[in-house]
C-alpha cells in the first residue's frame, strides 16, 4: 500500500535530504507538500526545481542549504520571488544555476545509472565558470569537446499529478514537463494527486507505479499555481504570496495562517 | 484614405519574417509579440513549413493561421495544429529544430547574451530568471534572433556580466560550437547583424527617421559601421496587408515597446477591439 497522509510523507524525509520538485514555474507544483516542509522541523535541504514559488518558499522558511535550478520564474504570474533573489544576491544560500537542458541532463544520466550525460549545452558560457565541477570531455570518435553533466540522483522527487491509483500509476492531463524523467532519476518518489482513483483507471499513465513509493491525495495542491484542467493560475494567490515575501514577519504569518 | 506609413514596429515584424524561408522546417518560439507576429507573417508569406509555439490547453501548442488579438496562452481552438509536451521541446532543441527569438538583459559586441545577472558572477547585485534555455539554444538552434525593444547602452555593453548565450567568439571560430549562432539583432532604432570575419556586431540598416549617430550614442561598444548604412527596407504591399488586415489588425506588436500606463492604455484599446481603422488611420 503506497497511500499515505501528507504529514506521513513529509515525516519520511530526513534532514539534509535532496528533494527534486516536479512541475514548471507556476504549473503543477506540489505546493501542499512544499508548504508542509516549510512548516516542518526539517533543515539543510538541497532543493532542485524548474523553480517557481516552491524554491522561494523553502528559502524563506530557512529550509534550504543549496538550491539547484534550471530557472526561477513565474512565467507571467505576478510576483518578484524575493526570497530567491535575496538569497542569490546576499549569498546566504548556496545556489547552482544550470541551463534548462543541463538541469535535465543530470537526471538523464541518473535515470540510466550512467556517471554523466554528454551535451553541447554549457559550452562557451559562464555556467561552466561558476560550476567548475562540471567538466568537459573529448568525444573519443572525432575529438570534439562536449560537456559531461554529472549524474544527480536526488533522495526524493515530489510530483503533483491529476490522478493516481494506489500503486502510484499517475495520469498527467496537461504538460508532463520533465516529471517522467524526474521520477526515474530519484531514489524515492512521492506523488501528490488531485484524486485517487481505482487501480485500472489509469491505464494511460505518464508515470508507472514501479517508479513510485508513496501516494498522497491532496486536492488543489498546486495552488496558487495551475493544475490543468482542474484549475488555472490564481493571480490573486500569487499576489498574496508576493505581499507576504516583503518582510520576515509577514512571511511567518503567511506560513502559519 | 491615405494609409499611415509603416511604423518601426512593423519594420521589425517584417525583418523577423524575412529571416525565414522555404527550406525551414522547425519551430519558432518567440518571447515577444513582435516575434510572434513576425513568425506568423513568415508562415504566411515566406516559410510555409515553419511552426510556431505557444502555451495552450495546459501544454504547449504548435499554431497555424493565427489571427490577433487573443489572450496569451489561450489561442482559439482553430489555431491549434497540435499539442506538444515540454520533454519533446528539449528533443527539438537538441536536434536543431527549435529557433528562438529572445530578449536579452545584456548583449555584447560579439553577440554574447546575458539573461542571468548583473554584477559579479559569484556575488551579483541583481539577478533575473537564470540563463534558462539560452545556453541550450545558442549551441543548437538553426539560428537565433535577438530583439531589443529599447536600444540603449545598458543592454548593448562592451562585455556581458554573465555569458548565458554563446556569441561569435573563439569557441565558434574553432568549430567547438557549430550551431545556434545569433544572426540578427532588431531594435526600436535599427537592424544589426554580425560581420563574418571578426564576429562583431554590425549596423545593417537604420529605421526611418533614425540616424547612425542615434544608434552609436545608444550603444555601449563600437559597432561596425559600413560606409553606407541604408534605411530599413519598408514593408511590401503584401506584408503590409497581412500585418494590418489579417494577422495583427489591433497592432499588438506595439506592446513590446511600452511600459506602465502607456502599455495599459494600448492593451485596453486592443482588448476593447480597436482595429485597423483606429490604429493606422
Amino acid at each position: 500500500m503506497k497511500i499515505v497522509q501528507l504529514n506521513e510523507a513529509v515525516e519520511s524525509i530526513e534532514n539534509g535530504a535532496s528533494i527534486l520538485i516536479g512541475g514548471w514555474g507556476p504549473y503543477r507544483k506540489p505546493m501542499s507538500f512544499v508548504k508542509a516542509v516549510a512548516l516542518s522541523s526539517l533543515k539543510d535541504l538541497t532543493v532542485l526545481a524548474y523553480a517557481g514559488i516552491d524554491l522561494d518558499m523553502l528559502i524563506g522558511a530557512g529550509k534550504v542549504k543549496k538550491g539547484i535550478y534550471g530557472f526561477s520564474a513565474l512565467e507571467g504570474a505576478p510576483g518578484a520571488l524575493a526570497n530567491f533573489k535575496g538569497a542569490r544576491t546576499d549569498g546566504s544560500v548556496e545556489m547552482k544555476e544550470l541551463s534548462e537542458y543541463m538541469f535535465l541532463a543530470q537526471f538523464k544520466a541518473a535515470a540510466e545509472r550512467l556517471p554523466f550525460y554528454p551535451t553541447r549545452s554549457g559550452l562557451g558560457t559562464d555556467l561552466l565558470t561558476v560550476n567548475p565541477e562540471i567538466k568537459t570531455i573529448e568525444d573519443p570518435y572525432d575529438g570534439q569537446t562536449l560537456v559531461a553533466i554529472p549524474a544527480y540522483s536526488p533522495d526524493y522527487a515530489v510530483i503533483h499529478v491529476n490522478e493516481a491509483d494506489e500503486m502510484g500509476n499517475s495520469r498527467i492531463i496537461g504538460d508532463r514537463y520533465i516529471d517522467v524523467l524526474f521520477a526515474r532519476a530519484a531514489k524515492k518518489v512521492i506523488i501528490t494527486c488531485e484524486r485517487i482513483v481505482p487501480v485500472g483507471k489509469v491505464q494511460d499513465s505518464a508515470i508507472k507505479g514501479i517508479w513510485v513509493d508513496k501516494v498522497v491525495e491532496s486536492p488543489r495542491a498546486a495552488r496558487p499555481g495551475a493544475c490543468y484542467p482542474d484549475y488555472e493560475v490564481s493571480e490573486k494567490g500569487f499576489k498574496f504570496y508576493n505581499e507576504a515575501t516583503k518582510d520576515a514577519d509577514a512571511f511567518n504569518k503567511f506560513l502559519n495562517r | 484614405m491615405a494609409k499611415k506609413p509603416p511604423t518601426f514596429q512593423e519594420l521589425n515584424v517584417c525583418e523577423i519574417a524575412r529571416s525565414f524561408g522555404e527550406d525551414d522546417n522547425f519551430v519558432i518560439s518567440a518571447a515577444s509579440n513582435s516575434g510572434i507576429v513576425g513568425a506568423v507573417l513568415a508562415q504566411e508569406l515566406y516559410a510555409p513549413n515553419v511552426s510556431f509555439y505557444m502555451g495552450a490547453k495546459g501544454k504547449g501548442a504548435i499554431l497555424r493561421n493565427v489571427r490577433y488579438p487573443f489572450i496569451v496562452g489561450k489561442p482559439p481552438e482553430g489555431f491549434i495544429e497540435t499539442l506538444m509536451d515540454m520533454d519533446e521541446v528539449f528533443d527539438a532543441v537538441g536536434r536543431g529544430k527549435w529557433c528562438m527569438i529572445m530578449q536579452p538583459v545584456q548583449l555584447d559586441k560579439y553577440g554574447y547574451m546575458n539573461l542571468s545577472l548583473v554584477g559579479d558572477i559569484k556575488k551579483p547585485h541583481r539577478v533575473f530568471v537564470g540563463s534558462r534555455g539560452v545556453p541550450d539554444n545558442t549551441v543548437n538552434a538553426p539560428r537565433i534572433l535577438y530583439f531589443v525593444p529599447s536600444h540603449n547602452s545598458k543592454v548593448f555593453v562592451e562585455k556581458v556580466d554573465f555569458k548565458s548565450g554563446v556569441g561569435h567568439g573563439e569557441e565558434r571560430k574553432s568549430g567547438k560550437v557549430k550551431f545556434g549562432a545569433p544572426v540578427k539583432v532588431l531594435t526600436n532604432l535599427c537592424i544589426m547583424d554580425f560581420e563574418e570575419k571578426t564576429g562583431q556586431m554590425r549596423l545593417k540598416s537604420v529605421h526611418s527617421g533614425v540616424t547612425v549617430d542615434d544608434v552609436k550614442e545608444n550603444t555601449g561598444f563600437d559597432l561596425i559601421i559600413p560606409d553606407k548604412v541604408p534605411e530599413t527596407p519598408p514593408p511590401t504591399d503584401d506584408e503590409m496587408r497581412y500585418i494590418r488586415e489579417i494577422i495583427d489588425p489591433t497592432g499588438i506588436s506595439r506592446l513590446d515597446y511600452l511600459r506602465g500606463e502607456d502599455f495599459q492604455k494600448v492593451l485596453n484599446e486592443i482588448m476593447g477591439g480597436t482595429t485597423y481603422d483606429h490604429v493606422y488611420k
